[in-house]
C-alpha cells in the first residue's frame, strides 16, 4: 500500500494523498513588546515575529525570523524566491531547480531523507510538501521547526501558501504582492478563455500508465476554472488521492474532445499516442488537439502555475 | 481436466464482454462471429467501438491468460523440483533481477515504450537465476536447499542495487513503481507478440518432464536409485520455468502470488501428482488472472487497480489458509 501511495504521490504531478485539512495562518496574538509591530518587514528583521503558523499537522510558533531555511520541496523553493525568502535558505532539494539559484545552494535528498544531513546544516526552518519517511516527526523531535505543505487541492489554497510562507519567512508584504500577482494572471485567462457555454471535455495525463487528475486537486481545479469537463471525474477515488488511473477502454468510449499530457518531460508526445493500441482512432488524436505541457511546471504549485494555465489558455484558442 | 477447461473459457468470456467501455454483449458475440472465416454480419459496432474490443480488450485477456498460466505452471515446477510448497517462479531472483535491469534501463533515460524495458528485464531475469545456480553450486553435491538459500541471497544483493539505482531521481522512482506493481492495463498485440514464443517453449518443456517432477517428489536419493539424474532435471526444469517466468515478468510486470496459490489450489482439488498438477495449473493460472484482470478494471470502473494489489488482496489470505493447513498436518 506505501507503495502504492508513493506512486499516486510521485505520479508527475509529483503530488500526493492531498491533505483535506485547511492550512491556515494566524498572526500572532502577542506582538514582540520590544518592537512596534509594523505591517512591512524588513529582511533579516525579526519585526513581526513571533508568529503563529498552522498546517496539517497541527500550529506552531516561529519565536524569530527564520534565516536557515531548508526547502525539501522543488514547489516551495520555487516559491520562497518567488516571495523574496531567497536569502534566507541555507539548503535545497535535489529536485529544486528553479530558479537557477536554487542549484547553487547546499543540495539534500528528499526522497532518502537524512535527519543528521539535515540537522548538520543547522536549519531553523524546514518545509516539506510530503511526509514520506516520518520527516516531520523527526525534525520536531530534534526540536527544528518543520512547515507540512501538502499539494493544494484547489487554486485558492495554492495562493494560501504564499501567505503562509510569507508570514513564516518574514516576508508578508512582497508574499501578498507574488500572490496578487499570480492571482490576476491566472483569472485574467479563466476569463478571456472560458468554454462553459459549450463545455469541451478532456483528458489530463499524468504518465503512460494513464494515471489522470480529478476535480480534488489544484489541475484539476484549474480546468474546471476554464469550464472544461474532466473525464477523470467519473472515476471512483477511493484513497482520496486526487490522482484516479483510468482505463484505455474508458478513454476512448468517452472520446474526450482534447488530451493535455503532463508526461511530455517523460517522453510522450502527440505522435507517440498514435502507437498506442486502438488510440488512433481518438478523435483528438485525428484532429490534432492533443496538447504537451511543460511536465515540470505542471507537477508543481507556485509562481510559474501561470505558464501552466497559459498553455491550455493558448490550446482553448488554437480550437476557436 | 473439463473443469478446468470450462473455467478459462468461463473466465475468458467474461474477460471479453465486461469492461469499463459499455459494449453490449450481444455486439460483442456478433462482432466475435464476424471474424469468423466465411461469416459476414454487422454487429452495429462503431469503428471505435471495435477497435476499444480487438485492440484493448481482446489483447488484454489473452496476455492475462498467458502470464497467468505462465506463472502459475512454473510455480507448479518450482514447487515440485525444490519438494518446497513456498517455492514461486521469484524463488530464484526472476524478480529481483527484472527488477534491476528494467530499472537500469529507466534510470539510464532510455525508451520505456518499446522492446528495451521487456528486454532488459528478461536479461536481468536470466541473469540473476544463472548468478544463484552458480553460487548455489559449491561444494560437491548441490542439493535445493543451498540453492535456495543462494536464490535468496542474490535476490536481496539484486534488490539493493536496484534500490540504490532508483533512489537517484524521482522519476526514476515514479516509474520504476509503476513497472513493479504490473502493468496489463496499457498493454496490447504487440506484447502478446514478445510473451508467445518464450510462454510456448516453457510451458511444452515442463509438461514434457511432468513424470520426471512426480519421481523426484519421492526424493532425490530414491530418483538416482530409479536411475533419473535429480541435478539434470532440477536443472532443466529451472531453466524452462526461468524462460517462461523472466518473459511473463518482462511484458507485466511483477504480478504476485500466481505462481503460489494457483498450484496449490489445483493440489488440493485434484491431487498431488504433478502429472496433473502442472497441465491443470497451466489453465487454472489463465482462468485466475483474467478474472482478477477483470477485477482490476472493474472494481474502480472507470479507474484502475494494479493487477499486483488484486492478486496479493486475493493471494494473501489464502497463502494464510495454505500455512495453517500445512502446519495442521504437521502436528
Amino acid at each position: 500500500m506505501r507503495r502504492l501511495l508513493l506512486l499516486l504521490a510521485l505520479s508527475g504531478a509529483l503530488a500526493g494523498c492531498s491533505d483535506s485539512a485547511q492550512t491556515t495562518t494566524q498572526p500572532a496574538p502577542t506582538p514582540p513588546p520590544t518592537q512596534a509591530s509594523s505591517p512591512t518587514t524588513a529582511p533579516l528583521s525579526d519585526a513581526g515575529f513571533p508568529v503563529i503558523v498552522v498546517d496539517p499537522t497541527g500550529s506552531m510558533t516561529i519565536m524569530t525570523q527564520p534565516r536557515r531555511i531548508i526547502s525539501l520541496s522543488a514547489t516551495h523553493t520555487e516559491i520562497l524566491y518567488a516571495i523574496g525568502a531567497g536569502d534566507q535558505i541555507a539548503a535545497t532539494d535535489l529536485t529544486s531547480n528553479y530558479p537557477p539559484e536554487a542549484n547553487d545552494t547546499p543540495k539534500v535528498d528528499s526522497f532518502a531523507f537524512n535527519l543528521e544531513e539535515v540537522l548538520a546544516l543547522q536549519p531553523d526552518l524546514v518545509i516539506v510538501a510530503f511526509d514520506f519517511s516520518g520527516e516531520v516527526a523527526a525534525l520536531d523531535a530534534a526540536g527544528v521547526n518543520v512547515l507540512l505543505m501538502p499539494p493544494p487541492t484547489d487554486v485558492a489554497k495554492m495562493l494560501l501558501q504564499f501567505d503562509i510562507l510569507g508570514t513564516a519567512t518574514g516576508n508578508v508584504v512582497s508574499a501578498r504582492a507574488e500572490r496578487d500577482r499570480l492571482k490576476t494572471a491566472i483569472e485574467g485567462f479563466f476569463d478571456v478563455y472560458n468554454v462553459s457555454d459549450s463545455p469541451l471535455t478532456f483528458f489530463h495525463e499524468v504518465d503512460d500508465t494513464l494515471f489522470s487528475v480529478n476535480g480534488t486537486t489544484f489541475l484539476g481545479d484549474i480546468y474546471e476554472s476554464f469550464g472544461l469537463v474532466n473525464i477523470a471525474d467519473a472515476a471512483p477515488d477511493e484513497f482520496g488521492s486526487g490522482f484516479p488511473q483510468l482505463s484505455a477502454e474508458f478513454i476512448l468510449q468517452e472520446d474526450p474532445d482534447l488530451i493535455f499530457l503532463g508526461d511530455s518531460g517523460f517522453g510522450v508526445t502527440a505522435g507517440s499516442l498514435e502507437e498506442r493500441p486502438a488510440w488512433d482512432s481518438l478523435s483528438a488524436v485525428i484532429n490534432g488537439t492533443v496538447f504537451e505541457l511543460d511536465t515540470e511546471i505542471a507537477g508543481r504549485w507556485g509562481p510559474r502555475t501561470d505558464q501552466v494555465v497559459r498553455s491550455i489558455a493558448d490550446a482553448l484558442e488554437a480550437l476557436s | 481436466m473439463l473443469a478446468t477447461l470450462a473455467f478459462v473459457a468461463a473466465a475468458a468470456a467474461l474477460g471479453v464482454l465486461v469492461g469499463p467501455a459499455s459494449l453490449s454483449p450481444r455486439e460483442i458475440f456478433v462482432e466475435l462471429l464476424d471474424r469468423l472465416p466465411l461469416v459476414q454480419v454487422d454487429s452495429g459496432l462503431s469503428e471505435r467501438q471495435a477497435a476499444i474490443l480487438w485492440q484493448i480488450r481482446v489483447p488484454r485477456v489473452v496476455l492475462g491468460g498467458l502470464v497467468g498460466s505462465i506463472l502459475a505452471i512454473s510455480g507448479a515446477a518450482y514447487q515440485g523440483v525444490f519438494r518446497n510448497p513456498l517455492a514461486d517462479p521469484y524463488l530464484l531472483g526472476v524478480a529481483a533481477g527484472a527488477g534491476l535491469g528494467a530499472t537500469l534501463v529507466i534510470a539510464a533515460g532510455g525508451d520505456t515504450t518499446g522492446l528495451l524495458l521487456p528486454a532488459a528485464a528478461f536479461l536481468g531475469a536470466v541473469m540473476a537465476v544463472v548468478v544463484t545456480y552458480a553460487a548455489g553450486g559449491f561444494g560437491k553435491r548441490r542439493n535445493s536447499a543451498t540453492l535456495i538459500l543462494a536464490g535468496v541471497a542474490v535476490a536481496s544483493f539484486f534488490t539493493a542495487l536496484q534500490t540504490f539505482v532508483q533512489q537517484r531521481s524521482a522519476d526514476t522512482v515514479r516509474e520504476v513503481f509503476s513497472w513493479i506493481l504490473g502493468r496489463l492495463a496499457t498493454v496490447g498485440w504487440d506484447e502478446v507478440r514478445l510473451l508467445l514464443p518464450y510462454a510456448v517453449a516453457s510451458a511444452v518443456a515442463l509438461l514434457v518432464s511432468r513424470r520426471l517432477l512426480d519421481v523426484l517428489a519421492v526424493g532425490e536419493e530414491e530418483a538416482n536409485t530409479l536411475g533419473v539424474r535429480a541435478e539434470h532435471v532440477r536443472l532443466f526444469v529451472v531453466a524452462a520455468a526461468t524462460l517462461g517466468a523472466a518473459a511473463a515478468v518482462a511484458v507485466s510486470g511483477l504480478i504476485a502470488f500466481v505462481g503460489i496459490i494457483v498450484p496449490h489450489a489445483v493440489r488440493m482439488l485434484f491431487g498431488s501428482s504433478y502429472r496433473s498438477i502442472l497441465p491443470l495449473s497451466l489453465l487454472a493460472g489463465a482462468g485466475f488472472l483474467v478474472l482478477a484482470d477483470l477485477l482490476a478494471r472493474t472494481v474502480l470502473s472507470p479507474g484502475e487497480l494494479p493487477i499486483g494489489v488484486v492478486t496479493a488482496f486475493v493471494g494473501a489470505p489464502f497463502f494464510i489458509v495454505i500455512l495453517r493447513r500445512a502446519l495442521g498436518g504437521q502436528q
